[in-house]
C-alpha cells in the first residue's frame, strides 16, 4: 500500500470543514459560495485565504478574506468554465507576510451542485465528450483527480446521456462503478486511511460512496483484507448500486417490457 | 475570406487530408476545403482573414487573437471547428511543405482540437492563442513559450504546457523565461532543454516546482520570489 508523509508542516484542511456550492447568477453564469470552517486549525488569524477553481485547462483564483473570517472579497463568477461543469476547487491558507508559505490547504474539492430536482449532489464523476473513434464511452483516471467519463462526441446527446438518460445510466453506470473500485482497490492497491494523502481524496470519496449504499458496509481503515474479500466487496457494491438504481426495471421500461 | 469554422463533415475531411499528407500526397495551399460550403459554416460577425506566413508562434497569435476577440465567439477555446479551420487556413505555417511539396502533419491533435486535456496546448494555434491571452500584459516574459516556429513548438512548450498549474501561472513562466530565454539570439539558451536532469535545466526546474508546490502558494509569488528560492544549481542560468 502506498503511503506518503507530510514533512512540510502544512496542515490539511478536512473536507468536512469545506462546503462549496454552485449556483447561477442573474445572467445564468455559474458562481460559487464557500463555507469554510477554519477555527479548529492552528492558523494565524490574518493568514490570507484563497479559493481556486480549476479544471484541466484553466485556473481561477479568488481572494477569500483571512483565516479568522473567511469571506468572498470579489464576485465569484466562474466564467472561465463556461459550457463545463467538470471543475474542482482548492483552498489555500497562505502566510501574508513571508514568501507565500502555505499554512494549510485542501485539494480536489468537489462542489455541491443544485440539480434539476433542486437536490444538492456532490459530483464524484467528471463527464466530457471527445472523439473516441468506434468506442461509445471510456473511463479515464489521473493521479489526483476524480475519474473522467468520456462520451463519444459523435453521439449528439453527449453529456446529457450520463446526466439524464436512464437507459444509459442503467447500462453503463454499474460498469463504471465496478471499474473505478477495481482501479482503486485492485490496481492501485489502495486501502482506506485515517489521514488520506491529498492525491487519494477522490478514492476515499468513492469508497465512502460505495460503502454507504443501502445494504452495503464500509471498508474499515487499517483492517487487513484478502484479495478475495476485496473482489467480493466490489461485486456486492456493484449489486447494491444496481439495486438502488433500479437498473433492471429501468432497462425493461425503456424496452417497453413493463409499464 | 471571412473567419469561419468547419462543420462536422469539414473536420472529418480535414482529418482525411491530414492522413493523405502523411501518406505522401502533395496538397497545396490554400486547401480547397476552407471555402467549401459543404464543409464550412460562417462565424457570426467573422472578420476578414488574410492568409499569411508566420515565422513564430508569437507573430501568428499577435495577428489572430485580435480578430478572434473582435468576433466575440462564445467559448471559442472549445470550438473545435474554428481551430481546425484556422489550422487548415494557415497550413503553410503550421505544417509547411518540403522541397517536394510534401507535408508532415504529425498527430491530428496538433491541427484538430480534442477535449483531452493532455493535448490542449498541443494544438498549434489554439495553444499559443491561449498562452497569449494569459500573458497579454507581459508578453515579453512569456517568449520562452512563444518564440518558436508555429510548426515546431518544442520542448519548453511541451514541458511547461503539460501541466495547467504551470502554464497558467505567470510567475512560473516569467521565471522560466528569465532563466532560459536568450534575448540576444531570441531562442532558448544552449543546453537548457537537456532531456536528462542536468543541474539547473528545464527538467530540474519542473521537478523543483513540484516540491515547492507543497510548501508555497506558487500563484501568490512573483517571478523574483520564485527565482530567489531556487537553489544554486540554477545560478548559471539566472544571469
Amino acid at each position: 500500500m502506498r503511503r506518503r508523509f507530510n514533512y512540510t508542516g502544512r496542515q490539511k484542511l478536512k473536507q468536512k470543514d469545506i462546503a462549496i456550492s454552485i449556483t447561477q447568477d442573474e445572467n445564468g453564469l455559474q458562481k460559487f459560495y464557500a463555507d469554510l470552517k477554519l477555527d479548529e486549525y492552528k492558523l494565524p488569524s490574518d493568514a490570507r485565504v484563497w479559493v481556486e477553481a480549476y479544471d484541466r485547462n484553466a485556473v481561477m483564483r479568488f481572494p477569500y478574506g483571512i483565516a479568522e473570517s473567511p469571506a468572498s472579497e470579489v464576485a465569484t463568477t466562474l466564467d472561465a468554465f463556461s459550457g463545463s461543469d467538470s471543475y474542482y476547487f482548492r483552498v489555500k491558507v497562505v502566510d501574508s507576510e513571508q514568501s507565500s508559505r502555505l499554512f494549510a490547504s485542501a485539494l480536489s474539492i468537489s462542489p455541491l451542485r443544485q440539480d434539476e430536482n433542486d437536490d444538492i449532489r456532490k459530483s464524484l464523476l467528471r463527464i466530457t465528450t471527445r472523439d473516441l473513434g468506434p468506442v461509445p464511452w471510456s473511463l479515464e483516471f489521473s493521479n489526483s483527480d476524480y475519474p473522467l467519463l468520456v462520451i463519444n462526441n459523435e453521439i449528439d446527446a453527449g453529456k446529457s446521456l450520463a446526466r439524464s438518460n436512464k437507459f444509459f445510466q442503467a447500462l453503463v453506470f454499474p460498469a463504471v462503478l465496478k471499474q473505478i473500485l477495481v482501479k482503486i482497490l485492485v490496481e492501485d492497491e489502495y486501502r482506506p486511511g485515517s489521514e488520506p494523502d491529498d492525491d487519494d481524496l477522490w478514492k476515499e470519496s468513492w469508497l465512502e460512496f460505495a460503502g454507504s449504499l443501502p445494504g452495503n458496509t464500509s471498508l474499515q481503515a487499517g483492517l487487513e483484507v484478502s484479495e478475495d474479500e476485496i473482489a467480493n466487496w466490489i461485486q456486492y457494491s456493484m449489486e447494491m448500486f444496481c439495486k438502488q438504481l433500479n437498473a433492471v426495471r429501468k432497462i425493461r421500461l425503456e424496452l417497453k417490457e413493463v409499464e | 475570406m471571412r473567419l469561419s469554422r468547419f462543420n462536422r463533415e469539414g473536420i472529418k475531411e480535414f482529418q482525411f487530408q491530414l492522413q493523405k499528407m502523411r501518406e505522401g500526397a502533395v496538397i497545396k495551399s490554400p486547401l480547397g476545403i476552407i471555402e467549401d460550403k459543404n464543409f464550412v459554416e460562417s462565424v457570426e460577425n467573422g472578420p476578414e482573414i488574410i492568409i499569411k506566413l508566420f515565422d513564430s508562434r508569437h507573430d501568428m497569435v499577435a495577428y489572430l487573437n485580435p480578430l478572434l476577440v473582435e468576433s466575440s465567439i462564445n467559448d471559442d477555446m472549445n470550438d473545435a471547428g474554428l481551430w481546425a479551420w484556422l489550422s487548415a487556413v494557415f497550413i503553410d505555417s503550421v505544417c509547411p511543405s518540403d522541397d517536394n511539396g510534401k507535408r508532415k502533419p504529425k498527430h491530428d491533435y496538433r491541427h484538430i482540437p480534442t477535449s483531452d486535456y493532455r493535448h490542449f496546448y498541443r494544438h498549434l494555434i489554439r495553444g499559443p492563442v491561449r498562452i497569449y491571452r494569459l500573458f497579454d500584459r507581459n508578453l515579453e516574459e512569456s517568449e520562452i513559450v512563444l518564440y518558436q516556429h508555429p510548426s515546431v513548438p518544442g520542448d519548453f512548450v511541451e514541458q511547461l504546457g503539460a501541466r495547467q498549474e504551470r502554464i497558467t501561472n505567470p510567475a512560473i513562466i516569467a521565471a522560466a523565461n528569465h532563466l532560459y530565454y536568450d534575448r540576444n539570439t531570441k531562442k532558448h539558451k544552449r543546453g537548457a532543454a537537456a532531456n536528462w536532469k542536468k543541474p539547473g535545466t528545464l527538467r530540474r526546474y519542473l521537478d523543483l516546482l513540484d516540491q515547492l508546490d507543497l510548501t508555497y502558494d506558487l500563484y501568490s509569488m512573483n517571478e523574483d520570489e520564485i527565482l530567489k528560492i531556487l537553489p544554486s544549481e540554477f545560478a548559471p542560468y539566472r544571469g
